[in-house]
């Protein structure tokens, strides 16, 4: 079955005082239909980035895409005129931010800022679309009553839910996720997982999840790209992942995790700092806080390899999948 | 809600009663005695003395603050002019419109063109069209009032000859006043409403909307500008109080017969009931405009409403 969503070579800067960050550096992706992509990584790493320029609402200055494709149904939205993106938007793909404390407009109510991408994309006059945006309210467990109370009126789990429904209000294809679990306290963030999960069954969504928690990731995701400094560096299906962790940071990731350490072993951070993405090395980016890395990783930037069927990883050194335990 | 106004509205009396206090005991303090000053070195002493009684000048500091006070917010009588032995009130009410004109209209065009000049430079963020305004704005914010009346005087009236340089006999006459007032109050706008349309360019929010498929230009009219104008209301009130405040110089500047210019002249003729009472004034002025802007602000936006309507908790 071929992807509905292709991200290709994907290269995304940012312009700030003369200097150049470089988010993106040529990232590919795919989601199946109806799968859920995990796409993990550290903060800046540029998740959310790539979120935006799938949607293309990166801000632009300072933002730029160079170079890449993102096909959906093998139509390439890079080139679509804006016109046509404005039906995509809200439309065909739907996004749920990072913060929902900042992501409502305070000065509309719930219920009109649901409406709002209502009548967007749908035909309803103003009755209908109410109707339905209270519908929208009651599906994430908000009574319709609260639809003219202002966003200041919700806790942030409540936030987060209206968010979700004003993504998922007109049935899009894709769901882009960007981590929208993590503002919230952690009783609410399971809730809030379930919440999304259940209503992707509902509507048979894709998703890119963005985290940068494995356990989420583990509960919810069919494929895992695990992306570093701007660029992925294994990517596969869960079990590949999970079971067969293969590249150095993947690795180092679970190892700095408490739960998935054995009893008694020591939690291992991975030592160093991500690299400063206005000054990436010139070969891996990893390379720096890599226990492995040689001149070669120092100097050329390795390339994705197919470990197994569908399991790649970009490493000179490793050449066949990891398995968990000390990693070799 | 009402009982939040009933609070202000109380606040707004103390802080009369307070600015009463303080001009009293300001002219009370003024070294010269009024009534020696009023008539004359050749007045005898027995002269004086007498006006020195009627004036009341010859109870002690509390007994005139006293009645002053049960006078002035008592009685809601502000006394007669010492130098003109006018009503000072009526005086007011024949002044006060000259003064309302030109502060009124130079508040609109604060906020008309200040508002329209920060969103424009706002949304050009960087660009030359960013930078006129700013260095315009930079230019207006530093140039004193009276330089820039003087300079439009020069230039509208002596040189051009548009624009008649002082009175107030037509429409003409407030031309340069209301103008000459409001380049600071436009500059000033134009600054805060930048600032506050570039911080709601940037918000998550704006960025949800795009994310719904929203066209731009509604997104600037629906997301941006309602949560832009905010900070912008605020800055009105205190403005509309600096334009009143300003009508001093600027009256004197026109001649204008205005309340600033009644004030001015009272200073100079130690006339101190006008004085008091012209203080008394802009004080109450500027409460009010700063309570119309809070109460405006409540209205607009829904966490403040929440904030003052008592017994309805924030959830
Ligand atoms: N508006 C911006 N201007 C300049 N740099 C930015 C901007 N947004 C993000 N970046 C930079 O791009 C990189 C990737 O950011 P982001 O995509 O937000 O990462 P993530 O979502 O993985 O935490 C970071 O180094 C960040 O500093
Ligand atoms: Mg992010």
């Amino acid at each position: 079955m071929s992807d509905f969503l292709k991200v290709k070579d994907l290269e995304v800067i940012y312009t700030q005082a003369g200097r150049t960050v470089h988010a993106v550096n040529g990232v590919s992706l795919e989601v199946r239909k109806g799968h859920t992509l995990g796409l993990v990584g550290e903060t800046g790493a540029g998740k959310t980035t790539i979120a935006k320029a799938i949607l293309r609402i990166l801000p632009d200055p300072p933002a730029k895409i160079k170079r890449g494709e993102i096909l959906l149904d093998g139509e390439d939205l890079l080139k679509k005129p804006e016109s046509e993106m404005l039906q995509v938007r809200g439309g065909k793909i739907a996004m749920i931010f990072q913060d929902p404390m900042t992501a409502l407009n305070p000065l509309m109510t719930v219920g009109d800022q649901i409406l709002e991408v209502l009548t967007l994309h749908n035909d309803y006059d103003i009755k209908t679309g109410m109707k339905k945006a209270g519908e929208m309210l009651e599906t994430v467990g908000i009574p319709a009553e609260r639809y003219g109370e202002y966003p200041h009126q919700f806790s942030g789990g409540m936030k987060q839910r209206v968010v979700i429904a004003m993504a998922l209000a007109c049935n899009p294809e894709l769901l882009l996720a960007d981590e929208p679990t993590t503002a919230l306290d952690v009783t609410i963030q399971a809730q809030v997982l379930d919440l999304i999960n259940e209503l992707k069954e509902k509507f048979q969504t894709s998703m890119i999840l963005i985290t940068h928690d494995l356990g989420v990731i583990a509960q919810t995701c069919e494929n895992v790209a695990v992306i570093y400094a701007g660029s992925i560096v294994e990517s596969g299906t869960r079990e590949d992942i999970f079971d067969h962790p293969t590249h150095p940071y993947t690795i180092g990731l679970f190892e700095s995790l408490p739960n998935m350490t054995a009893e008694g072993e020591k939690l291992k951070p991975i030592a160093g700092m991500p690299p400063d993405p206005t000054d990436l090395p010139e070969g891996c980016a990893f390379a720096p806080r890599c226990p492995y890395a040689t001149e070669e990783c120092r100097r050329r930037k390795p390339e994705m390899k197919e470990l197994s069927p569908g399991h790649l990883c970009a490493c000179f050194n490793r050449n066949e999948p990891g398995t968990l335990k000390g990693g070799a | 809600m009402s009982r939040y106004i009933l609070k202000r509205i109380l606040g707004m009396i103390v802080i009369l009663w307070c600015a009463g206090l303080v001009i009293f005991t300001l002219t009370y303090l003024v070294p010269g005695d009024p009534a020696s000053l009023l008539l004359g070195k050749e007045a005898s002493q027995e002269t004086i003395e007498i006006k020195r009684h009627v004036m009341g000048l010859d109870k002690s500091f509390l007994g005139q603050l006293g009645s002053y006070m049960y006078n002035t917010f008592v009685r809601l009588d502000f006394g007669e002019s010492w130098v003109f032995s006018s009503s000072v009130i009526s005086e007011l009410g024949v002044r006060l419109p000259r003064t309302l004109i030109v502060g009124l209209a130079a508040m609109v065009l604060n906020v008309v063109f200040g508002t329209l000049l920060g969103i424009f430079a706002g949304t050009h963020e960087g660009r030359w069209q960013d930078s006129l305004v700013m260095i315009i704005a930079m230019v207006f914010v530093s140039a004193p009032d009276f330089f820039v009346a003087l300079l439009m005087i020069l230039l509208f009236s002596l040189k051009l000859n548009w624009l008649p340089a002082y009175g107030i006999d037509s429409w003409k006459c407030y031309v340069m006043p209301i103008l000459a007032s409001s380049f600071g109050g436009i500059a000033i706008n134009a600054r805060q409403a930048r600032s506050s349309m570039l911080e709601v360019i940037r918000a998550d929010f704006v960025t949800t909307a795009r994310s719904k498929g929203q066209k731009e230009g509604i997104i600037v009219r629906k997301h941006m500008l309602p949560n832009a104008m905010m900070p912008i209301i605020t800055g009105v009130g205190g403005g509309l109080a600096g334009v009143i405040a300003g009508s001093p110089v600027i009256e004197t500047v026109f001649s204008i017969p205005g309340v600033g210019a009644y004030l001015l002249s009272g200073v100079n003729q130690h006339d101190y009931p006008v004085v008091r009472a012209c203080v008394i004034f802009f004080a109450l002025f500027a409460s009010i405009a700063v309570l119309i802007m809070d109460l405006c602000y409540a209205f607009l936006d829904p966490r403040i409403k929440a904030q003052y309507s008592k017994g309805k908790k924030v959830k």
